[in-house]
């Protein structure tokens, strides 16, 4: 399922995808051992997908946020994926967040 | 008696001033967009800006309420969030006309508290239903909202949208059997024009005295 996700992360960041990477981040969270983490991503791909929902969103601004948030993401997973250390998964997570936050902390 | 051709001049008035509305409101965007599919697109309608302007609550209301008349709906609804406003304004203007029509909305998923309900509102199993949507690009919200109300034995008699974007949304739809109609098409690297195909049908109707269908 990881590599599902993260085929579904490459697909890039539009709102029927990112509910898709949504879904597949909370199953893999209630297997897998690293659920904190992957709530997380969970809980930001949703929130990204529920504020662009039913709006118009402009290529270039969808091109800002994925450049920005989906690179982490994706080496978040793949630290998980290859079962990293809990140190680097932490410096990932923390990573992912800091970009999240970075263009949606007024949500 | 208010003659055939005054009435479908009514009609033909209330309909260009959705379009006019609709530009002067910016319901009408261009520009470059990433749509909800992932497509791109030259243009994007931003229908709660049409719906939620009064005088334009208040004409997709009456033009979408003339569309129901004689259909024998009991009931109309929608997928959340673009149906919301366009269901309420159809409930107030049926029930001001004396024609009510209850209304209800189709959430995206079932709630996981409370009533856990997936309709809310005005809903009876079984019944004959009318789904209606702000636009339509592939068909997948509106297929959302048919399948919701099918799974729960309703037959879909009409499906109206105030924009077409002419993206195989209706085809589907109409392939797939369901009444369907639009107000507006607006196909990609095009102007937004009034759906002139439900003007001719009005005009075609007039023989049987029921316009604006």
């Amino acid at each position: 399922m990881f590599q599902q996700l993260l085929e579904t992360l490459r697909q890039g960041f539009y709102v029927d995808n990112l509910r898709k990477a949504s879904r597949i981040s909370l199953d893999l969270a209630l297997k897998s051992e690293d659920t904190a983490a992957l709530f997380v991503v969970n809980r930001i791909l949703s929130s990204i997908a529920d504020y662009w929902d039913d709006r118009p969103i402009i290529v270039e601004e969808a091109q800002i946020v994925e450049n920005g948030i989906n690179p982490s993401i994706i080496n978040l997973i793949e630290a998980l994926e290859s079962s990293a250390s809990s140190e680097i998964v932490v410096t990932l997570l923390n990573k992912v967040v800091s970009k999240y936050l970075f263009f949606f902390s007024n949500l | 008696m208010i003659s055939k051709e005054l009435e479908l001049d009514v009609c033909n008035v209330r309909l260009n001033r959705i379009l006019e509305l609709a530009n002067e409101t910016e319901a009408l965007l261009y520009g470059q967009f990433t749509l909800a599919s992932g497509k791109q697109s030259d243009h994007y309608y931003e229908g709660k800006r049409l719906t939620l302007h009064p005088e334009g609550s208040y004409l997709i209301g009456q033009e979408m309420l003339e569309r129901l008349k004689g259909t024998g709906v009991e009931s109309v609804g929608g997928l959340v969030i673009g149906a919301v406003p366009i269901v309420t304004s159809i409930a107030l203007i049926g029930y001001k006309e004396g024609y009510p029509i209850p209304a209800f909305i189709v959430r995206e998923e079932a709630k996981s508290h409370g009533t856990g309900k997936r309709i809310e509102g005005h809903f009876v199993k079984g019944t004959k239903v009318a789904i209606v949507d702000d636009v339509i690009t592939t068909g997948g919200s509106v297929l959302k909202a048919v399948q919701a109300v099918e799974d729960e034995g309703c037959k879909v008699v009409k499906i109206i949208v105030i924009v077409d974007r002419k993206e195989g949304g209706s085809d589907l739809l109409i392939k797939r059997g369901y009444d369907f109609s639009s107000i507006i098409n607006w196909a990609p690297s095009t102007k937004a024009i009034i759906n002139k195909d439900n003007v001719s049908t009005i005009t075609r109707d007039t023989s049987s005295g029921i316009l604006c269908r």
